[in-house]
């Protein structure tokens, strides 16, 4: 696809120290929850118990939910200025003074805001590896929670996107995407909380499927919640997968949405 | 005494006002007309109202020379017609595409300098210039050479490499010209393009302007200082507080002869005004209120300014 405004991002973006430094934190969380894996590994050693399967599980579930969880923070942080930053810095005009229409623009921003994602995503795949060696957890379920990871941020980016192009302020759109990673991540889950526990219905159906799908199996580590309790067993649930892969992708095209409407909007 | 005329479009004889046409309305223009604007309003969401009800018409390959103090509405009107903001009333018609009712299309017709420039700082001037080739629908060898050749026209050549931001405003200043140089869009709309350079480089730039007019595209330069667009436009007209102002008797428009003569009759109008800057600020309000259309030429010194009067009042 050859969108001009993804090639001209791009090739800022690689020169931004700012994504490197981001890159590294991503690498160093990670690594610091590794060595802490190695000592309680140690600690089980002694314990007499396997300690290569205990500290493999133990590295593998920190390294995905401590990743799942910056990944879907940082990317949704590294969109949440692309548009509101071009109205501060006064380039808006000249770039909608142009043949490029707003869907296409949008486009570009969303696919910049991704590309990004996507290398956040990629430099956490080595301790997936290595803690797939150590034991415990196969690496195809590691793989699925790393993917399930990066759709939720995908999702979490464009909604972002969306948001930033609501504000002419970068600091009111980082405001309003953590407002809304807020009322997506916790005030949700709490008002499903009371909500379950308010419901006087007997059909498991409802209490244990659609209450659930409406307030928690979206949440951006939900899946990934279930597949790390499902493993070992026969039976996994695909509710929360359903849950996610229809909220998920509705709030990546809101978000697109979003960012038309307000590259639409005027330019003072 | 001289007063404002909204409602009489600059570039067509007098006429009955035209009111507030609906906002998307269809206008049919003669042939040779490549921008009309009728009944054009654009209050802010601040409630000021900053064009109020203006019409103007350009010919093909007419150079329109818009003059007015800072707060006239000139960058309003040229965002107008750019499709950057939407009119409460009015009609903008530019190369037959209408900009109220579909902007993104109008854009291929328009393009604009803006002020202030906004121009990307993280990225090299060649990268710049590729980048809004590429927007305007440029690929492969005919990007590369229309790259090049703005970059000769504009004189970049030396800073083509050089990161956006580090160069000097003027370098900047003639990169945003290269931006609205790379459009094939018909009507260029420049807004204050020497605003803010020396004199040297504000020269420099507005040489390349008039070379630019002489090509036969339509334009309309901003300046809110009149003799600055002398030798560039075929027309001028004077905005204030959002209308055209009749700096001739009956006419909201002027040749490049009448400036001349204008201004060199204005010389013996030419107020001095020392003072701080409340001063300067009365003493233009007072001329604001007298309906006076005058040019802030020179500041000949630290708290002190030339005003040109354009004409002097009635008596």
């Amino acid at each position: 696809m050859n969108n001009p405004v993804l090639s001209l991002d791009l090739r800022a973006r690689l020169r931004e120290r700012r994504l490197w430094i981001l890159a590294l934190f991503l690498v160093a969380v990670p690594m610091v929850i590794s060595l802490l894996c190695l000592a309680v590994t140690g600690v089980a050693s002694i314990a007499g118990r396997d300690p290569f399967s205990e500290g493999g599980s133990m590295l593998g579930a920190i390294a995905i939910f401590s990743h799942g969880a910056l990944l879907v923070l940082l990317s949704a942080l590294g969109a949440a200025q692309r548009i509101s930053q071009e109205r501060e810095r006064r380039t808006l005009p000249a770039l909608i003074n142009s043949p490029l229409p707003a869907r296409r623009i949008a486009d570009g921003k969303l696919l910049g805001a991704w590309a990004f994602t996507l290398w956040l995503a990629f430099t956490t795949l080595p301790f997936l590896a290595m803690a797939s060696l150590w034991g415990g957890l196969p690496f195809t379920t590691l793989l699925l929670c790393w993917a399930l990871n990066l759709a939720a941020a995908l999702a979490a980016a464009a909604l972002a996107l969306g948001l930033s192009g609501l504000f002419g302020r970068s600091l009111s759109a980082y405001l309003a995407t953590g407002a809304t990673l807020f009322l997506w991540c916790a005030v949700v889950p709490v008002i499903g909380l009371f909500t379950i526990a308010g419901s006087n219905s007997g059909h498991d159906l409802w209490t244990e499927t659609i209450l659930p799908s409406l307030f928690f199996y979206h949440l951006p580590l939900a899946p990934q919640v279930m597949v790390f309790a499902a493993e070992g067993k026969k039976a996994l649930s695909v509710a929360p997968f359903v849950s996610a892969l229809v909220v998920w992708p509705t709030l990546a095209l809101f978000g697109r949405h979003l960012a038309i409407r307000g590259l639409r909007r005027e330019v003072y | 005494m001289i007063t404002p005329a909204s409602s009489r479009p600059v570039g067509a004889a007098p006429s009955p006002a035209v009111g507030s046409r609906p906002v998307g309305a269809v206008l049919q223009t003669a042939p040779s007309l490549v921008l009309s604007i009728t009944g054009l309003r654009k209050r802010y969401p601040n409630g000021v109202e900053a064009v109020k009800g203006l019409s103007l018409e350009l010919r093909r390959g007419e150079v329109l020379g818009l003059a007015g103090p800072n707060g006239a509405g000139k960058s309003t009107l040229l965002k107008l017609i750019a499709g950057l903001l939407r009119p409460e009333a009015g009609a903008i018609l530019a190369d037959g595409e209408d900009v109220t009712g579909s902007p993104e299309r109008a854009a291929r017709h328009i393009a604009l300098m803006p002020d202030p420039l906004g121009v990307y700082t993280d990225v090299s001037s060649r990268e710049y210039l590729r980048f809004f080739g590429q927007v305007f629908g440029l690929r492969g060898d005919a990007l590369d050479a229309r790259v090049e050749e703005t970059a000769d026209t504009l004189g970049l050549g030396p800073w083509m490499e050089a990161e956006v931001e580090t160069l000097s405003a003027g370098w900047q200043r003639r990169l945003a010209l290269g931006r609205a140089l790379l459009s094939d869009a018909p009507i260029l709309l420049l807004d204050e393009p020497a605003a803010g350079l020396d004199v040297g480089a504000r020269a420099d730039l507005l040489a390349l302007v008039r070379s630019l007019a002489a090509s036969g595209r339509t334009m309309i330069v901003s300046s809110h200082i009149l003799p600055e667009l002398e030798n560039l436009a075929d027309r001028y007209a004077i905005m204030q507080d959002g209308v055209w102002v009749e700096a001739i008797p009956g006419r909201t428009s002027f040749t490049r002869e009448e400036l001349r003569e204008g201004l060199d009759g204005g010389a013996a109008h030419e107020l001095r005004v020392a003072g701080d800057a409340a001063t300067l600020a009365r003493a233009r309000a007072a001329l604001d209120a007298a309906g006076v259309p005058f040019s802030e030429s020179a500041t000949g010194g630290l708290g002190e300014a030339v005003l040109k009067l354009l004409h002097s009042p009635a008596p």
